[in-house]
Formats: structure tokens, sequence, C-alpha cells
């Protein structure tokens, strides 16, 4: 298995999780390094997002580790992993949709000092000049793009140390999809790391560092992008299942 | 191995097939045998508990169409309780007319029960949660207040004589099967309702709203019917109350009853009638239970409740949803079946066109569509694509009558669809799907199909009720034709699962199926590829021109650019609420304009 080059931000090892009896996951192992950004990628009911959520504290660890900058998570909640600097951009734009866009906003980093977090905001309208002209209407105002834009602002704006993204781009036209994975590298260059979850596998491919593909809750595939066979070893992996020739 | 049987059954017969009706029926008929069987304990005491069960057991069998299936809080039911029980007894002990025969006043209860029933229901039609609840409240105490001012029929604070029914219901085990019959019939009405699209409309109203009305679901219409309903059977409980307790006075409908009532269906679990039966029983036996203990009573009362309901959050009816906690197959795929797509679109009426005419709607001074044209023809599929928030799905809202444009029209075919009116779309030929799949999580894949079939039913409410033979024949009918739906679409083996364990793209396929149910001449589709997996929008392309090639004119919003240049004919870019540009995928993909606000380099 490749071994990532820089320093290790999340180790995660031999994760099992899902709901009671039932294992979503069966064992992933999984490290992500500083300023890294890894996407992950694979069919419906992989277990991507139950990864993300394994994580974040939101689905049951049931067996294995995940440490995060030293510190082991074990027994932590989403508040507790949130406070660790653990961003979650959880699937199907889930804004507060009688809240304004900006108390929004303000909401998602709301123990930030005041005056960074005006800031971080006022960044946040300048990437994203669709919903800064909807400010203080109530997000269910937005349309279902800007929403998920809004999301994926509510995110970015506590400028985590590890940010998750699933399914960033549901949703959203093909310039914006680019302008959020843009803004993903954006965050990597400032020396975050991004666990990006992804169905838009080309746009994926063009930004990340390295992929994962997840089939059945396994990890089949682990490569750094810009290899010549990526696509077709993908596909392999995404109906084959284990990538045995690899 | 018991999921695939039901599946075999069903498929193979025109109805339910016979073990999975054995199945439902069972719990049902062991509950019942057993109270039947309670005389053979001599215990009158027992007797007495267990026909007050079944009496509140009438009244909660209605309640649970309104508060469990449509969702709506109705808190002041003893209202209801209390109209029945005063007209019955005031009928039969003639203070006001002469006397008339205690079975008649029964009769005149429950339609009396059913008038008050609207009566109290129609706030619900504008208020929404607590503010209905609350109205419901203030009804209850209104009829309390006339119980006791209207003395010279009423008797008061006195009272009134309770109903003597007579004949074989003389004695007190008489009565007990008086009361356990009427038990046995409201469970069996109110399951026929909810077995019907009447009940499969309730739930789409208290879960999928907007989906409920696409489907042609007529909320106003059927709350009526179902407060009726309801107001019925809580006239009969009342009159049968009355009777059991001899003597009735105001301070006999307590608020504590309402409770108990309402209570009684959150415990059992929304959507169910085994379980809102079975918390009945423990509700009305708990006290008895706790009653040797005097002081500590309510106390223990208050505890067990407690208990229960943090024991079983989901209620009664969740606990013993044994298939539900079978997990399901891990890496199911979706395997469309077009082949059955010319059957289940073989009889719409015609193929017609959708033409868009000059439409503008603001919101407040915000154009969200300024003077928009375009014509979708039949048998094609056209694709509305543009930037976010440049209005498409808003387009969509117009056409399935969520909005009401200021100027313009939207004609399909030679007829104009109405402005507004969303529930008149499903039977005009418009059939769509959400942006946000929106289901009936609790409901079966396959009711939420038949949902979509709605307005194919021709049987009446009554006809429902009874079970009369049309009816049955058109869910047998609209039963097959979900399950052809789902085969078109490749969902076929999950008709039986539950929907809300269903993947995120699996949905979306679901609402396909329930959108082509009416047979439309228009399919609308909102993002329906968003969030599925690129082999998955391979098959959604597939189905979407096979359902095309059907004769459906179909119009799509879609952000993947890859689906939308391979299977529209046309295409229209909007941007800012105007056409930007429209032309043949060829043409768009070239379009400098596409290019920079939206396609990107």
């Amino acid at each position: 298995m490749p071994i990532s080059e820089a320093e290790p931000l999340l180790v995660v090892r031999g994760l099992v999780a899902g709901y009671g009896k039932l294992h979503v996951l069966g064992g992933i192992d999984l490290v992500v390094g500083k300023a890294e950004l890894v996407a992950v990628l694979g069919p419906n009911g992989a277990g991507k997002s139950t990864l993300l959520g394994a994580i974040a504290g939101l689905v049951p660890r049931q067996a294995g580790s995940a440490h995060f900058a030293g510190r082991d998570l074990a027994g932590m909640g989403p508040k507790d992993t949130v406070r660790l600097g653990i961003g979650h951009v959880i699937q199907d734009h889930r804004v507060f949709t009688r809240l304004s866009v900006h108390e929004n906003l303000l909401l998602a980093g709301y123990d930030l000092p005041r005056t960074a977090h005006r800031a971080r905001i006022e960044e946040m309208y300048a990437l994203f000049p669709e919903i800064a002209e909807k400010r203080n209407q109530p997000a269910s105002a937005l349309s279902g793009g800007q929403q998920q834009m809004l999301a994926v602002a509510q995110g970015v704006v506590r400028k985590p140390a590890l940010l998750m993204l699933d399914e960033p781009s549901a949703g959203l036209s093909p310039v914006l999809v680019d302008r959020v994975l843009a803004v993903a590298a954006a965050l990597r260059a400032e020396g975050c790391s991004v666990l990006l979850v992804e169905q838009a596998v080309q746009k994926a491919l063009g930004w990340a560092d390295r992929v994962l593909a997840l089939a059945g809750g396994r990890i089949v595939l682990e490569a750094a992008t810009g290899g010549p066979d990526l696509a077709q070893r993908l596909k392999n992996a995404y109906f084959g299942g284990s990538e045995a020739a690899a | 191995m018991a999921a695939e049987e039901t599946i075999v059954s069903v498929a193979g017969g025109t109805g339910i097939g016979l073990v999975p009706l054995l199945r439902q029926v069972a719990p049902f008929a062991a509950l019942f045998g057993l109270a039947a069987l309670l005389p053979l304990t001599h215990n009158a005491y027992f007797g007495l508990v267990i026909g007050r069960a079944a009496v509140y057991w009438i009244l909660v069998s209605g309640l649970n169409l309104v508060v469990g299936f449509a969702g709506q809080l109705a808190l002041g039911w003893v209202a209801l309780l209390t109209v029945g029980a005063y007209t019955t007894s005031v009928l039969a002990a003639g203070t006001a007319l002469p006397a008339i025969s205690p079975f008649l006043a029964l009769g005149a209860a429950a339609a009396v029960g059913a008038v008050a029933g609207v009566v109290v229901g129609l706030p619900a039609l504008r208020l929404r949660t607590f503010y209905f609840a609350m109205s419901t409240f203030g009804f209850a105490t209104i009829v309390t207040q006339i119980a006791l001012a209207w003395r010279s029929v009423t008797g008061g604070g006195i009272g009134v004589i309770g109903p003597v029914f007579g004949g074989p219901f003389g004695s007190t085990w008489g009565f007990y099967y008086f009361c356990l019959g009427g038990a046995v019939l409201a469970t069996w009405l109110s399951g026929n309702v909810a077995r019907s699209r009447f009940g499969r409309g309730l739930l789409a109203i208290r879960d999928a709203e907007v989906a409920a009305e696409a489907s042609g679901v007529f909320k106003p219409g059927l709350l009526v019917l179902v407060f009726l309903f309801a107001g019925a059977t809580a006239g009969v409980s009342g009159g049968l109350f009355a009777s059991l307790q001899t003597y009735i006075t105001p301070d006999a409908f307590t608020f504590d009853l309402s409770l108990l009532f309402f209570i009684a269906i959150l415990i059992g679990g929304r959507g169910s009638i085994l379980g809102p039966l079975l918390s009945t029983v423990l509700l009305t036996l708990l006290p008895e239970v706790a009653a040797p203990l005097v002081a500590w009573s309510t106390f223990l009362y208050a505890a067990l409740l407690l208990v229960i309901v943090l024991a079983v959050p989901g209620g009664i009816a969740n606990l013993l949803d044994f298939a539900s906690r079978k997990p399901l197959e891990t890496g199911r795929i979706i395997r469309p079946d077009v082949s059955a797509l010319p059957v289940l679109l073989s009889g719409h009426a015609a193929e017609r066109q959708l033409s868009f005419e000059g439409v503008t709607l603001a919101f407040g001074g915000v154009r969200a569509i300024d003077g928009l044209s375009f014509t979708v023809e039949p048998a094609a599929v056209h694709g509305l694509i543009g930037p976010n928030g440049s209005g498409k799905t808003t387009v969509l809202n117009v056409i399935s009558g969520y909005y009401r444009p200021g100027e313009g029209s939207v004609r399909l075919g030679e007829r104009e669809l109405a402005p507004g009116a969303a529930h008149s779309r499903a039977a005009a030929g418009v059939g769509r799907t959400f942006q946000t799949p929106r289901i009936v999580g609790e409901a079966s894949v396959l009711a939420n199909v038949m949902i979509g079939g709605t307005t194919r039913g021709r049987g009446t409410f009554l006809e429902a009720v009874f079970s009369l033979p049309r009816h049955r024949r058109e869910e047998a009918a609209l039963r097959e034709r979900a399950l052809l739906a789902l085969k078109a679409v490749g969902l076929e083996q999950l008709a039986q699962v539950r929907a809300d364990r269903l993947q995120h793209s699996e949905l979306r396929f679901l609402e396909i199926a329930r959108a082509l149910m009416p047979e439309p001449s228009l399919l609308l589709l909102d993002e329906p590829a968003a969030g599925l997996a690129p082999d998955e929008i391979a098959l959604l392309g597939g189905l979407i021109i096979a359902i095309s090639r059907a004769g459906v004119a179909v119009l799509l919003v879609e952000h993947h650019t890859d689906l939308v240049f391979g299977v529209c004919e046309n295409i229209t870019v909007l941007n800012l609420g105007r056409e930007l540009t429209h032309g043949t995928p060829a043409e768009i993909v070239a379009h400098q304009d596409v290019i920079d606000a939206y396609l990107g380099s």
C-alpha cells in the first residue's frame, strides 16, 4: 500500500462501523496527510458517507481505531470532533431553512473569535456571490443548488484542519462544481486537508492528490491521481469488487 | 425466505396472497379471540375493564386515521365522545324528543358525531400542528360547557341516565359482546380505509404533502372524509361509553381521557392499526393494575408510561416490525426493465405537447421567471439547464401548479393547465419527481408507488370503508400496475421493503415509478441524476429515453451534462429567469454564452 509522504493528520486503522448488528464498513485503513486532498469514490451503498460519519462520530465506531492529529477519537461524538478541527458537510444540503443565509454562516462558526469569524464569512461571500446577494433572506428562499453552496460555505467557514465534503457537487451546475472543488483545493494550499466523497469521478480526479475506491464497505483501490490507467482501474474496482490484478 | 415468499405470492395473484393475509390478520384474531373467551372466567370486573378498552378502541380506531395516518394533532377528541354519549343518552331517555330505541339512538350518535367530527376538523385545513391541536382543545371545552348549561336536555351538572341496550345485550356479558363486536367492526372498517388509496393518501399528506398533491391527492376533500369517519366512530363509542357508565355527567369526560386516546396512538406507532389497538388495551389496563397501590397508583401509572415511551421510541408497531430489522442485501443493483414500459403507458389518452407561453412570475420585486416560452414535443426529451438559481425548478413548479404565474399560460395539448391547483395535475396528465425525493418513509416501496395511482381510483370512500367488490378490483389492479412500474424502473425486488431503508439512488427511481402510475402525457424530472453513480446515470438515461419513446413528453432539469446532452433532442438554457438560448445539444455545447455562464471551460 502506498504510504502517504506527507505528515499524517488522520490515521484510521481497521475501522468497522455501522448500525447495530449491521456493519457497513468492514475494516478500513486510511491515512490522510497534512495538506492533502483525498477523494473517496465508489458506487452507491459502498459506505462512503458512513466512513465520513464514523470519523465525525455520527455513526458508531464498532471496532478499529481513528486518530486525528495524534488524538484518539475513541468515544468522541460529533461535538468533540468539530472542536478538534474536523469539519463535515453532509449530503443533501442540510441548511437551516428558517434562518437567514447570514445566520446560517454565523451558526456554523459560532465558537470562532468574532472578528476572524466576520472576515471568514466575508470570504465566503466573495467565493459564492450568489448567496451573498441573499444574505438577509431565509435559506428557504435559496434554490436547491444555492443551498448546497451555503452548506459548503458552512463547512469551509471554520477553516477546519480536516474538511470532509459529502458529495458537494450534487445539484450544482458544472461551473459551480469546479468552483467548489477549487475552494477545496485552495483550502489545501493553505494547509488544510480535505476528504472528498464524490460521484463526479472525472472532476474529483482533476483536483485530488490521491483517490480511494470503496466497494462493499472495503477499500478496493488506492492510488495517486495522474496514473495513465487510473480510469480503467477505477472502472474495474466499481464493478469487479476487489482489484486483484493491481 | 419469508420475504421472498411474500413477493412471489403478491406478484402471482391479483390481490394480497393468502399467507401474508393470514399473517396480517392473525394478531387481531388472537387478541379478539382471547377477549371473546373472557366470560369463561366469570369475572365481571375484568369484563368491565376489557369492555371499556373495546369502547375506547372504537373511538381510537377512527382517531388513529386522523392522528397516526394523516398526522393531524387532534388533541381534544374527547369532545366527540361527549357528543356521542349525550346524543345517545338524551335520545334514548327522551328528555328532548320522544324516547327512541337505544339502537336507533346509537345510529343517530354516529351521524351527529360524523358532522361534529367535520366541525372539529375543519380548522385543520388552515391551521397546522399545535394551532390545530389548540382549536380541538377549545372545542372540547365548549362541548363540556354546553352539556353543563343546557340543563333541560342534558341535566346539567346532575347528568342524564345512560342508554340501556335491551334484548340479548341486556345482560353484563351480552353488552360486553356488543362492545367487542363493535371493536371488531371498527378494526375492520378502519383497516379497510388504511389499506385503500384513501389511507395511502393520508400518509402522503402527513409525510410528503407536496408529492401528495402532485399525485392528485386533494387534501381538503380527503380530510373531510376521514373526519366524518373518525367522528362517527367516536359518536358510537360515546353511546356505548354512556351505557357502560350507566349515568353520565360532564365530569366523566376529562381531558385525561382525551390524552389517553392521543397517547395510545403515539405509543402504538404512527401509521399502524395493531400498535394503537395494543396500546389502547394497555393504557386501559395500566391504571387498574396500579390501583391496589391507592396513593401511588397515579405515580406508578405515569412511571410505567414513561418506561414504555422511553423503551419503545418508535411505538409498539415499530417493535413488532420484525421484517424491517432483517438486513437488506448489500451491493444491490438497479435493473430497469424497459420492456414493461409499453404496457405501463399503453392506454394514455393522447400524445400531447407542452406549451409554456410567455410566463412571468415574480416573488416580491424579483422576477424568478421573466417572459419564458418553450415547447416540449410528445415522445421527445427536452432539457432545461442553467446556473443555480436561474429558475429551473421554478419553471417545473409553475407547470405542476404550485406557483401561479403573473402572466402567460401553460397548456398541455389543447387544454390549459389551471394556474395553481397542483392536485389537478396528475389527472391532467402531468407526472413529476422532486429534487429531494419526497416519499413516505414508513410505508413500503409498493405503497409509495401506489400513491401515484390515486387518480385512477373510481370507487368512493364508502366502497373503500366496506371493502366492496369494485374497490377490491381497483386495488388489485393498482397493485399490479405498481409492481409493473417498479419492474420498469428496476426496483421490483424491493417492493415490500420500507421505503426509508432504500439508498438515495433507489429513491430517485422510486419517484419515477410513482410519477408513471397515472400514465402521464408529460413527465417532469427535477435533477434525477443528483447523487447517482456514473453507472446508475447511464441506466437512468436509458430509462428516460425509453419513457419518451412510449409517447411521453419529458422535461428534464439536470446538471449532469453527459446525461442532458446524451438524451435530449432539444435544450433550453435559462439564465436569471430568461432564455439564454435554445437548440440541439451540439449547438448548445458550442455556444460561447453557455460555456461562460454554465459549462465552464
